[in-house]
């Protein structure tokens, strides 16, 4: 202990002008954090950006990069202070017990780059009005993600280089690499969609590699051994990729659930076209491979009372009458299917070159749908205010009347899946899906925490009542509107399929369809 | 059986095709200033740095201090003093803060000897040792490795470089610890170990060619000179402790390697039974050396040229 307080007391002693700057960042990012959340609040919300706040704002969007480089500088430093690479460094015919150094690097590390961080979180969840016990795990969680996507490697990669610029460009290449190793396990990967879970490998094969390669740096300082785990890393990330058998990892995450499935799904069609088996919603031409998005209309039976469906992967299989056989990759979909809700649909791509063919001959398509099963959990009502209200387990939300908007923050990362719920017209701000009296927030994932070095997530959409006619002056809510958070959460993973017959591919719009389509829009 | 400070058996190391030591025995006695000398190259500093368990040997080992080199870490470095002409300092540091950051490290460390060392260097406290010259850092570095009087001291090529006034400072300062410890040091300046080392070891090429008493070493190096009637050609088959035998006109000269009084004066008047005059004078370290060098150069010189044609005619 004694040397380790030691070793730890000479860095500081050496570093102070590093860890000075770094911890004027830190405090930068705090204040500046605050005078933006002062001025928003005066302004009920709806910050301008012009003037000195646009400029705080940008300063604020640097500091949130400058501190990991801060972040990158110190480490560097202080683990080149008794550099690991080399025979020549004066500490190595000293009495230095490894684990004695490895410990009083790792003390500085906390001391000087988790310490401030974790103190400036905590004054910002504290500032946008979060109680800070509750959200001490997440943030400790936030802390763990850190480790293991910033700190772990940036020490790692410095135990095995002898200086900075080495560092440096090591940093880079390595930057590179695992870009082309996340490139080449893409281009392996046959799924669109990513089973759950599957998330994991990358972050704890990273800290596996970087923490051996760590420690055998630090006690026998064999370099190349610890750079050829470090070089393992993205290899072992293509070859994972390779080798893994998608189907199976997707199976693994969504049992196939037979005839015990708590849902059943049937081909609807008699919502559309009498002659159509689906309706085409999108083409996309990407590098000369063109293909057909084809919206396969579904309607749901069997499910509980109070359950949910949340219908995240979709894979479809076509086969036609002259023996033609195509199975597309697993597709990732974003349908959520209420308590109550009978009809919904699967969204699947089709390449060019079989719509084409097929497009007036009737096939067969079996659907495999990987799916979860949702319960409501939670439901709370809140009428609309412009004072700030707490929903539990959600975040604080505050209703800015003149923008017709409904602003929420949830503390360290964002909620479970929420179903917001006005009764009225709602648009999600971030993007155009419209989902009339609803909008869905937060994910069934219950990650424990998300790397971000703000701790607060902000979020919101507009809501109003409707229009006075076709494009005519929004009708905002009144307030006191009651405003519906219904959590939900997930009962299992499972997949279930069908087989549609006599399938005929949707025709493609004509311009008249267009028109009343955009005019249905509106 | 003497008491060893260090002993090395078979030590060998090599570095992909090249052979840095090859099978070095030797013993360093308790007390004694060993002096390694040879060429650059030799496989000094690849001695030392398996020594001081900075390299791992490919065969053999060595024992330090009665512990194997190889587990020679942490605590154990509490009685071993180690000083490299190219070691690394914490350049940001100043001689001041270094040593107090090295005091922490040593149960032994002696602040009276560490307040006479920086006196007798002249150590400048407050300056960085990054902007300190070389004879300084020097000076710095030895203070930082015998104020808490090591049992061992081990020098790699320490004076290299230096100006003679701080040569002299740091020689004079090693002999003032001398009686208290073991000092095991390398170096290719031979004029100056002679003057305080004890024991002297040579290397060439990776093989250790000898390991002795300085004292035994000069008594057994004669520098040869006989004078003959008329000039004479060298017999053939002269003894094998004979170096570098040579005429010119009526004087034959050699290095005598195995001088014993009696025997070399019956062994010369054997084979030049006319010589009018002969004498034996003493040599200095580098004459020594220089001769053993040269002998070892034209052996292999005529070795190779003893296998040149064979190899011609494969």
């Amino acid at each position: 202990m004694k040397q380790i307080l030691h070793i730890f007391t000479k860095d500081v002693r050496r570093f102070w002008p590093e860890i000075l700057t770094l911890l004027a960042l830190v405090a930068a990012f705090v204040l500046i954090h605050s005078y933006i959340w002062a001025v928003s609040m005066r302004n009920d919300g709806a910050a301008s950006f012009g003037g000195t706040l646009g400029l705080l704002t940008t300063l604020f969007g640097f500091l949130v990069v400058l501190i990991p480089v801060g972040w990158w500088l110190l480490i560097a430093r202080a683990v080149h202070e008794e550099r690991l690479v080399g025979d020549t460094q004066f500490w190595i015919t000293r009495p230095y017990e490894w684990t004695s150094l490895l410990t009083a690097k790792l003390l500085f590390v906390v001391a000087f780059v988790y310490l401030p961080i974790f103190l400036a979180q905590c004054v910002l969840l504290a500032e946008e009005g979060f109680r800070l016990q509750p959200n001490i795990p997440g943030l400790l969680a936030n802390l763990l993600i850190m480790t293991a996507t910033v700190v772990l490697p940036l020490i790692a990669i410095a135990t095995v280089t002898s200086s900075f610029s080495r560092m440096t460009l090591t940093l880079l290449g390595a930057l590179l690499v695992f870009g082309a190793a996340v490139t080449v396990s893409a281009l392996a990967t046959t799924n669109q969609m990513s089973s759950p879970g599957s998330g994991l490998i990358t972050p704890v094969l990273e800290i596996v590699l970087c923490a051996a390669a760590v420690l055998l740096q630090f006690s026998l300082r064999k370099t190349w051994l610890s750079r050829s785990l470090l070089i393992a890393f993205p290899v072992l990330l293509c070859a994972i990729a390779f080798l893994a058998p998608d189907q199976w990892m997707i199976n693994r995450a969504y049992p196939v659930a037979g005839a015990s499935a708590p849902v059943q799904f049937t081909h609807s069609p008699s919502v559309l076209r009498p002659t159509d088996s689906g309706s085409l919603i999108g083409s996309n031409n990407m590098n000369g491979n063109k293909t057909y998005r084809i919206r396969v209309p579904l309607e749901l039976s069997g499910i509980s009372a109070g359950d949910g469906i949340a219908s995240e992967g979709v894979r479809a299989t076509i086969e036609a009458p002259d023996g033609f056989h195509w199975s597309s990759k697993w597709q990732s979909a974003y349908i959520k299917y209420l308590p109550g809700d009978q009809f919904g649909s699967a969204d699947i791509t089709v390449p060019s070159a079989v719509y084409d063919k097929y497009k007036s001959t009737p096939v067969t398509v079996h659907l495999e749908l990987a799916m979860t099963q949702i319960k409501a959990a939670r439901a709370t009502t809140v009428p609309l205010s412009q004072q700030e209200v707490q929903v539990p387990e959600f975040g604080l939300c505050t209703w800015v009347k003149d923008l017709g908007m409904i602003n929420c923050r949830s503390a360290v990362r964002m909620p479970q899946l929420t179903l917001i719920s006005t009764g009225q017209v709602g648009y999600h701000s971030q993007g155009n899906q419209v989902e009339p009296g609803s909008y869905w927030m937060g994910s069934l994932e219950g990650n424990p925490g998300e790397m971000h070095i703000v701790p607060v997530r902000d979020f919101g959409f507009t809501s109003y009542r409707g229009r006075d006619g076709v494009g005519g002056a929004v009708r905002m809510l009144d307030p006191g509107t009651p405003v519906t958070f219904t959590q939900y959460k997930a009962i299992r993973r499972l997949q279930t399929s069908l087989t549609i017959q006599n399938f005929h591919f949707p025709a493609q719009p004509t311009l008249n369809e267009l028109r009343d389509a955009q005019r249905a829009a509106q | 059986m003497m008491k060893a400070t260090i002993r090395t058996e078979g030590l060998t190391r090599r570095f992909g095709r090249t052979l840095a030591l090859d099978h070095v025995d030797l013993a360093v006695p308790e007390g004694a200033i060993y002096a390694l000398v040879g060429a650059n190259g030799a496989g000094k500093t690849t001695m030392i740095k398996l020594l001081m368990n900075i390299f791992r040997p490919t065969a053999g080992h060595s024992m330090v201090l009665g512990t194997d080199s190889l587990c020679l870490k942490g605590k154990a470095f509490e009685r071993i003093g180690y000083v490299s002409e190219n070691q690394e300092l914490p350049e940001g540091m100043t001689a001041g803060s270094m040593l107090d950051y090295f005091r922490g490290f040593y149960p032994t460390w002696d602040r009276t000897l560490e307040a006479q060392l920086v006196r007798q260097f002249d150590l400048p406290l407050e300056r960085k040792l990054k902007h300190l010259s070389r004879g300084m850092r020097m000076k710095a570095a030895f203070a930082a490795s015998l104020a808490y009087r090591p049992a061992l001291i081990v020098l790699d090529e320490p004076f290299s470089g230096l100006d003679p006034l701080v040569r002299d400072e740091l020689i004079e300062c090693l002999l003032e610890r001398a009686p208290e410890t073991t000092i095991f040091l390398s170096s290719h300046d031979l004029a100056e170990i002679e003057s305080f080392s004890s024991h002297v070891g040579y290397l060439e090429q990776g093989r250790l060619l000898f390991s002795e008493e300085m004292q035994v070493l000069s008594g057994r190096f004669r520098e040869v000179t006989v004078t003959l009637d008329k000039p004479q050609a060298l017999p053939e088959n002269l003894p094998a402790a004979w170096l570098q035998p040579q005429t010119v006109d009526c004087l034959v000269r050699f290095v005598h390697s195995g001088y014993e009084e009696d025997v070399a004066q019956k062994e010369l008047a054997e084979i030049f039974p006319a010589a009018r005059d002969s004498s034996f004078d003493p040599m200095t370290l580098r004459s020594i050396f220089l001769a053993i060098a040269k002998n070892g150069r034209d052996s292999a010189a005529s070795t190779s040229n003893r296998t040149a044609p064979q190899e011609a005619r494969a």
